[in-house]
C-alpha cells in the first residue's frame, strides 16, 4: 500500500517480502550515475548540433530504471519507450554502441535506424522501444504471452510514462492481461507531466487508480528511493512469474524536461517551486549518504559520512572518465555506408530482386 | 456433401507443421480448439490494435501468430501496431528480430455491409514498405497464398473477398490448378489469350475472367493475369505475359486509380515499350465509401461489361 501528503509525496511501506534477490548499493548508485553522466554527455552533443533527432532525457529517473531491472532475471525481456537510454543502459546495452547509435555512428547498436528513441538490443533482452505513445504496452503483453506459452517461467518488463494511461492501448492490455494471467509487469514512471500539459489536467484517474480500478495489482513506490523500488519491483516480479500480471508505479520526475530536439534547449513549463521540491529529492543524492553502509539505510538518514562521500565522488570520477572515452571515440567513428540503409526491411530484400545489399544477419540472444 | 474449402487445409496444415504458432481471434473456433488446444487459439477482446500488438510481440520472440482480424476493415482501428510496429521492429533493431505475423481478413463483395466493412485497402497497405499484401482471386489461391503467408518471415496482410466464403464458392471461375503454395510476387497467367491482356487482383481476377469468356466469343481471345500479391508487385513478369500477347492492356482493379497498384503497373509497361499508352486502359473503383444499396455500389466498381466494352472499343482502334 502506499500513503501521501498533500505536496503528492509517495512512500512505499515496504511490499517487498519473499525477495531472495539483493541489491548492492553502491553498484546501483554506480549504475545511476553511469545514465545520468551518459545522458549529460548526450545533451551536451545535442546542444552541439551532434545528434540526429531527439532526445528524451532520462535525468532524475534513474532509480526506476536500475531498481527495477536490478530484480529481473538477465534473461528476461524488456519493452521500453522512446525515453529508453536509461532503460538500455540498466538491462546491461554497452554505452559505447548505445551513444554511437544516438549520434548515428557506425557501430551503433541498431546500425543508425533506430537512433535514440528505438533501441533494441537482442543480446541484453531489450526487445525494444517504440516511440508512439502506450504503443509498446500491447508488444510487451504479446511477449509476456509467449512466455506463459512456452511455460518459461520468466517474466516480462514494460516501461511507460503516466502518459500512455491515456491511451487506449493501456487499458486493452491490462484487461488482456489480467483475463491471460501474463507475466507481465507494467512499470509506470509517473512524472506528472505529459510533454507540455500537466497530467492532472488532461486525466480524471491516476495511472494506479486505473490499474487497481481494473483489478490489478497495483504498488506504487517513491521513483526516486532506489532501494525501494528495486524492493517493489522484486515482489511484483515473483507474482508475474507465477502469471499474475503488475504495475508498479513509480513516482518521480525529469531533471531535464520531456525533449530536446536540435540545439535548443526546450522551454520550462514546470513550476518553480515544483522543481525544487523534486530536485532536492534527487535520486543519486539520497543514496550517497549510505554507500559505505549497509544497503537497507533510509535516505533520510543524518548527514552524509566522509568515507560515504568519498565513495559517491570516485564512483562519479571514474565512471565521468569513462564515459567521456565512450563519447570522444563515438564522435570519432565513420557514418554509417549509405547502402546499409536499404538492409533489414524485411528478410531478404525488399521489393524482392532488388539490386540491394542483403539484410543483415540475425543475431541469437547471448544467455 | 460439400467440398472442404482449401485454405481450411492450408490453415491446418500450418497449425499442425508449426507447433510453436499461435492463432488470434475475436470468436469461437470449436474445431481448431479442439484440434490445437485452447492455449495456441486464443481468444481475445475486440480490440484490434492491442490483438495486432500482441501478435507483434509474440512474434518478436520467435513464434508466429496468425491474426484473424475477421473484417479487414478492423485493421483501421489497428492502424498504428501495423503501420508502426509491426512493420518497422525489424527495421529499427537493424535485424535483428523479424515479425512472423499474418492478418487475415474479409474485404468486400457481395454483403452489402457499407462504408465501414468495406473497402478495396491493397492499394492503400501496399504503400507500406516490407507488408506483403496478398490478394487471392479464387478459393485456390486462398489457400495457396496463405501456406506461403504462413511461412513467411516478416509481416503479411491476406485481403480475402467475401465471396471467396459464400456458399456458392466452388461455383467461382478457378484459375489455380491446385491450393498448392504460391510465390509472392509472382504474378499468375489466370487464362492464356494471343490478343489482349486484362490484368486483375482479388475480385477483379474473376471480373476479367468472365469477361474474357465473353469476349472469347467475338473471336478476341484475352489473356487473364492475376497479380496475386499487390505488394511485392510484379512488374517484370506482368511485362513479360504482356510482351507475349499484342500490346493491348485492360488493368481492372476496385481500388481507386490513386492507390491502385494498376497505376504503378501502367507506368512501368509503358516505360517497357510492351504497350502504347493508347492502348492501355485503367478500370478503377470510383474513390467513394461504400454504399449499402446493390445498384449504389454496383455504380462504382468495374464490372464484366465494362471490361468486355472497353476491350471491343480497343479491338478496333
Amino acid at each position: 500500500m502506499i500513503a501521501s501528503d498533500a505536496a503528492g509525496e509517495w512512500f512505499s511501506t515496504g511490499a517487498g517480502t519473499g525477495n531472495a534477490q539483493t541489491m548492492d548499493l553502491s553498484d546501483a548508485y554506480r549504475e545511476m550515475v553511469r545514465i545520468r553522466v551518459f545522458e549529460e554527455q548526450v545533451l551536451r552533443c545535442a546542444a552541439a548540433g551532434q545528434v540526429p533527432g531527439s532526445v528524451h532525457p532520462y535525468t532524475g529517473q534513474e532509480a526506476v530504471a536500475v531498481g527495477v531491472l536490478a530484480a529481473r532475471q538477465p534473461d528476461e525481456w524488456v519493452v521500453s519507450f522512446y525515453r529508453c537510454h536509461g532503460h538500455a543502459l540498466a538491462a546491461g546495452v554497452a554505452a559505447a554502441g548505445l551513444a554511437r547509435e544516438i549520434l548515428g555512428r557506425v557501430g551503433g547498436v541498431c546500425g543508425g535506424k533506430a537512433g535514440s528513441m528505438h533501441v533494441a538490443d537482442r543480446s541484453h533482452y531489450l526487445l525494444g522501444a517504440s516511440s508512439i505513445v502506450a504503443a509498446q504496452l500491447p508488444i510487451a503483453a504479446g511477449a509476456a504471452l509467449a512466455e506463459k506459452t512456452a511455460g518459461s517461467g520468466r517474466a516480462v518488463v514494460a516501461f511507460c510514462g503516466d502518459g500512455a494511461f491515456g491511451a487506449g492501448a493501456a487499458y486493452e492490455t491490462l484487461t488482456v492481461a489480467a483475463v491471460l494471467g501474463l507475466p507481465l509487469l507494467l512499470v509506470c514512471e509517473e512524472n506528472g507531466w505529459q510533454d507540455h500539459t500537466p497530467s492532472d489536467l488532461v486525466r480524471h484517474r491516476t495511472p494506479g487508480e486505473i490499474a487497481r480500478g481494473l483489478g490489478l495489482d497495483c504498488d506504487e513506490v517513491d521513483g526516486n528511493d532506489v532501494a525501494a523500488v528495486h524492493r517493489a519491483a522484486a515482489a511484483a516480479l515473483a507474482h508475474c512469474r507465477a502469471g499474475r500480471p503488475q504495475v508498479l508505479v513509480a513516482h518521480t520526475y525529469l531533471r531535464h524536461f520531456h525533449a530536446q530536439l536540435g540545439p535548443q534547449p526546450p522551454g520550462e513549463y514546470r513550476p518553480a517551486a515544483e522543481r525544487e521540491r523534486w530536485l532536492a529529492q534527487d535520486p543519486l543524492t539520497r543514496v550517497e549518504a549510505s554507500l559505505a553502509g549497509p544497503s537497507a539505510a533510509s535516505p533520510s538518514a543524518a548527514s552524509p559520512s566522509a568515507a560515504s562521500r568519498q565513495r559517491a565522488v570516485e564512483i562519479r570520477e571514474q565512471v565521468t572518465a569513462e564515459l567521456a572515452e565512450v563519447f570522444a571515440d563515438a564522435l570519432a567513428a565513420d557514418r554509417p555506408d549509405p547502402a546499409s540503409a536499404v538492409t533489414a526491411v524485411t528478410a531478404a530484400a525488399w521489393p524482392p530482386g532488388a539490386t540491394w545489399p542483403e539484410a543483415v544477419t540475425v543475431r541469437e540472444p547471448v544467455a | 456433401m460439400t467440398r472442404r474449402h482449401p485454405s481450411v487445409g492450408a490453415v491446418r496444415g500450418a497449425l499442425a507443421d508449426q507447433p510453436t504458432m499461435s492463432m488470434f481471434c475475436t470468436y469461437q473456433q470449436p474445431d481448431l480448439i479442439e484440434l490445437f488446444g485452447a492455449e495456441r487459439m486464443v481468444r481475445l477482446p475486440i480490440a484490434e490494435n492491442t490483438m495486432l500488438g500482441m501478435a507483434v510481440g509474440m512474434a518478436l520472440l520467435g513464434r508466429r501468430v496468425l491474426v484473424s482480424i475477421a473484417r479487414a476493415a478492423f485493421l483501421f482501428t489497428a492502424f498504428d501496431q501495423l503501420v508502426n510496429e509491426a512493420t518497422k521492429w525489424r527495421y529499427m533493431s537493424d535485424g535483428q528480430f523479424t515479425v512472423p505475423v499474418v492478418v487475415r481478413g474479409l474485404t468486400q463483395g457481395g454483403e452489402q455491409l457499407g462504408a465501414q466493412h468495406e473497402h478495396a485497402a491493397h492499394g492503400l497497405l501496399s504503400q507500406i514498405p516490407g507488408l506483403v499484401v496478398a490478394v487471392p482471386g479464387s478459393p485456390n489461391a486462398a489457400a495457396g497464398l496463405l501456406r506461403t503467408a504462413l511461412v513467411h518471415p516478416d509481416p503479411v496482410v491476406v485481403l480475402e473477398s467475401p465471396r471467396l466464403y459464400a456458399a456458392d464458392w466452388a461455383s467461382l471461375p478457378e484459375p489455380e490448378p491446385t491450393d498448392a503454395a504460391l510465390p509472392f510476387g509472382v504474378a499468375g497467367r489466370a487464362r492464356p489469350g494471343r490478343d489482349l491482356t486484362l490484368v486483375g487482383i482479388g475480385n477483379t481476377v474473376a471480373t476479367c475472367l468472365r469477361a474474357a469468356a465473353v469476349l472469347d466469343r467475338d473471336g478476341l481471345h484475352a489473356q487473364v493475369v492475376d497479380l496475386r500479391t499487390a505488394a511485392p508487385l510484379d512488374l517484370d513478369g506482368v511485362t513479360a505475359m504482356v510482351r507475349a500477347a499484342g500490346g493491348r492492356v485492360i488493368l481492372v482493379d476496385e481500388a481507386p486509380a490513386g492507390v491502385s497498384v494498376m497505376s504503378a503497373l501502367g507506368l512501368h509497361l509503358v516505360r517497357a515499350g510492351v504497350v502504347a499508352p493508347h492502348r492501355l486502359d485503367l478500370l478503377a473503383g470510383a474513390p467513394v465509401p461504400a454504399p449499402v444499396s446493390p445498384p449504389l455500389s454496383a455504380a462504382l466498381l468495374p464490372d464484366e461489361e465494362h471490361v468486355v466494352s472497353v476491350a471491343r472499343r480497343g479491338a478496333n482502334r
